[in-house]
Formats: C-alpha cells, structure tokens, sequence
C-alpha cells in the first residue's frame, strides 16, 4: 500500500497518461475514492501537463470548419428557415392547396420540434442540477476532511468594516485551504471575492488562491489549494475582483488575517 | 504594510470563459462561436501535431466543439479554467483516434469522463495572460536537452508509455521516468514563478 506522499510523485505521470503497474493502479485506487489528497493533486497535475498543447505548432483551421461546426449546432437548437418559392399564375390552386399542407405541416414539425428542444432544456437542468450536488457533496466532503485532519490551522480573517462578518480560514498547508463564513453580503454585480495568500516582504506578489460567492443566504465555504510557496505567506487576504478574476489584486483587502 | 507595493491594474470588460459556458447550457450558438475564436485555434494546432493529417484533425476539432456544445452543463468553472479542459478533451480525443486507426487501442474506449477532465490551475487565467503562458511554455520546453524534450513529446503527444518510450529511445526505464517528471517539475516552477 502508498500512501499520498509516495503518490504524489506520479501525479505528473498519471496526468500525461504514461503511468503503469502498480502505482497506476494505487493512484486509481485513491482517486476512486474521492481521496482529498490525491484528487486536487492529480487536477493540478493534469492543468500542467495541459500546458503542454502550447507546444505544438501553431496552425489555423480551415476556414469552413467554423462554418460547419455552427451549422450543425444551429441544427439542433433552431431549425433552418426553410426557402419560399414562387408559382405561375395557372397552377396557383393545387399549389395553394399544396402550400397550405406544407405550412400545417411545417407549424406542426416547429411545434414538435420546440416541445422537444423545451424537453432538451429541462432534461438538461435537471443533469446539471444533479452534477451541482455532486459538486457541493464533493466540496463539503473535502472541506471536513481538511478542517479536521491534523495540522490544520485555523486562522481569523478580519475586516475593517464594522458590518462585514469575520471569515474562517483553515489551513492545511498540503491539503488546502477552507474558507468558511455566514452573513457575507453578495459583492455587486460582474464582481466575486478573490483570495490571496501574501508572502512575506521579498517574497513575491500575492498569490491566487481562487475566486468564491457566499450563496443566496450569504454562507461561504470554498476549499482552495495551496500555492507551492506557502510556507513564504505571511497573510491570507481577501479582495472584490471582475468575475473572471485578477491576476494580482485590484482593490484593497476586505478581509485580512496572519498566517502563523 | 500588506498589499504594498501592489500594482493595481484594470481588467479589460469581455465575457469571461465562465459567463460563455452558462450562455452555452442556455443554448446560446454565439456563446459557442466566441469560445470556438478564443480557442479553436489551439486545439486545432494541438490535434493536428497528434494526428499529422488534416482532415482528422478538423474531424477531431469539430467533434471536441461538439461534446462541448451538448455536455456544457457538466463543466464546472469552480473546479477548473476552460481551455485546460478544452485541450485535455481534445487530446484524449486525438489519441483514441490516433490508436483506432493503428490497430494498438490499449484499453477499450466508452464515453469520455469529464471528471476525468478537471484541471486546476494555480491562478485564474485571464485572456490577457494565456499568449504569455504560451511563450513561456514553449521557451521552457526548447531550454530542454533534445532527447528529454523527446521523451515528454512522445508521451504528450503520442500517447505512449514510460516503457513504450523507453524501448523507443532505447534508454533504460528509470532515465525516462526522471527525464520526463524533472522537465514538467521546471515547467511548473516556471510557470509558478511567474504569476
């Protein structure tokens, strides 16, 4: 048996896909079950090693494929407008007839049709509302996994505002990092909190550990992973970022707190 | 003090990758079209290096747009950024073909697993900083000696083994496993460095 440390090293190797025997079949064994270790670790393995794809020389694709790959998606969400046509004067009778049948024909195939994109559409909330629970179980699991595995500092993150709650940190420096906290107000629209942990003077910049939302009843808890050179943080920091996030901080801290 | 010293910089207003994938689950074709401008590109150039013949290679990228389109719901942003996941489904998808068409499939092939998908990357990657990425990874990879280069290649984008490269090269088993682990540890820590 191996435990994660001895896994760790083959996280690289699983991800590109060239790991064998019986450290292929440990690893599988771990991610199988959800391990809190193993699993961010193989994602984080896998995100390197999909920054390999830069290296292939670059080529555009033809022209006609994003015409293609548009059509036949079109196809499936609307169908095409279907072309008129014009009649001589002396068959306009049997053609009228014909037309009328054609244009029943057609409302009824919309009809259909539309019921079946709508039956499309519902069938598709329902998987993805399934697959967010998924998600949130995952996420809850994680997060009690890391606040009580060993080692796990907690660390208070305070705001300067009087009316903004304190938030919880627990920090794990290998497994992660679990933010938790209620009564957060939502940041206003297009913006998300942003997390950072900030190395100590000379150090280096902050560094990203996620984006996060509190949700409708303002309850925060998100588990973020732990950039390479924790052991350099000097503070977990909290900033208001655009919902596609920063690179580095845009704004001033809302919620601050020492790392130990 | 902390944040001293930080530059505050603006971020240009464009629908992230995120935003793109809700209008997708919505079925919204423009929401795809925007996605396919932002990266079709490189998934095209990546599975054309995998596959070395056009017409598969527009064949795997308009299948890899496709599973996109019909399983958008199943992403994730939370768990991971777009393009990782883009190129990690449009590489599994030009090794099977790769395998398919020479006779060697390792295992059977069913339906991809998008869980089997998820990246996470350590920083959230904005548009403006992918190019960089890019040239950061590929000067890293060309500072590389040739045959360790060799052997990350014939793994990435052949899809073969630490033992199938080891016959390959005719290098013992142990080099090959180090070469290739010690080239993406740098590539990491480069990466690393500079966010």
């Amino acid at each position: 048996m191996m435990d994660c440390a001895q896994l760790a090293e083959h996280y690289e190797a699983y991800a590109l896909g060239t790991l064998e025997g019986p450290e292929l079949a440990e690893l599988q064994a771990h991610l199988a079950r959800n391990c809190p270790v193993c699993t961010p670790g193989v994602e984080s393995a896998r995100w390197l090693v999909s920054q390999l794809a830069f290296t292939a020389p670059q080529h555009d694709p033809p022209a006609a494929a994003r015409a293609r790959l548009m059509e036949a998606v079109r196809g499936e969400a609307k169908p095409a407008a279907r072309p008129s046509s014009s009649f001589p004067a002396w068959v306009w009778l049997p053609l009228a007839a014909a037309l009328l049948f054609a244009v029943y024909t057609m409302n009824q195939n919309r009809k259909l049709e539309q019921d079946i994109a709508q039956l499309d559409v519902s069938l598709h909330s329902a998987e993805a509302e399934q697959h967010a629970l998924q998600v949130e179980r995952e996420r809850y699991t994680r997060a009690m996994v890391i606040i009580a595995a060993p080692g796990t500092q907690k660390v208070e993150l305070k705001s300067a505002a009087p009316d903004m709650p304190a938030l919880s940190a627990y920090v794990h420096a290998k497994m992660g990092v679990v933010i938790d906290a209620r009564n957060v107000p939502m940041p206003p629209a297009g913006r998300a909190f942003q997390l950072w942990m900030v190395p100590k003077t000379g150090k280096g910049t902050p560094v990203s550990m996620g984006m996060y939302m509190p949700d409708k009843g303002g309850h925060v808890l998100t588990v973020a992973g732990v950039p390479s050179n924790m052991a350099d943080g000097a503070a977990l920091a909290v900033t208001e970022e655009p919902d596609g996030g920063s690179t580095q901080p845009t704004s001033k801290p809302i919620w601050v707190g020492p790392l130990g | 003090m902390l944040f001293a010293g930080v530059q505050f910089k603006s971020v240009p207003e464009q629908p992230n990758d995120a935003a793109l994938m809700d209008r997708l689950v919505h079925r919204d074709s423009t929401a795809l079209e925007t996605l396919y401008d932002r990266y079709g590109r490189q998934v095209y150039s990546l599975v054309l290096r995998i596959l070395q013949q056009a017409a598969n290679a527009e064949e795997v990228l308009q299948d890899v747009f496709l599973q996109l389109w019909k399983n958008a719901h199943r992403y994730d942003s939370s768990r991971g950024p777009l393009g990782p996941w883009l190129f990690t489904m449009a590489r599994h998808r030009a090794l099977d073909t790769l395998r398919l068409k020479g006779e060697k499939q390792r295992h059977q092939e069913g339906e991809l697993d998008f869980r089997d998908m998820v990246c996470s990357a350590p920083d959230p990657e904005t548009l403006a900083d992918r190019e960089d990425q890019a040239q950061m990874v590929r000067a890293v990879m060309t500072a590389l000696p040739e045959r360790q280069r060799r052997a990350i290649e014939l793994s990435y984008f052949e899809g073969l083994t630490h033992s199938e490269i080891a016959a390959a090269m005719s290098e013992p088993l142990g080099t090959v496993k180090s070469w290739i682990r010690n080239g993406l540890l740098r590539l990491k820590g480069e990466l690393e460095a500079a966010t």
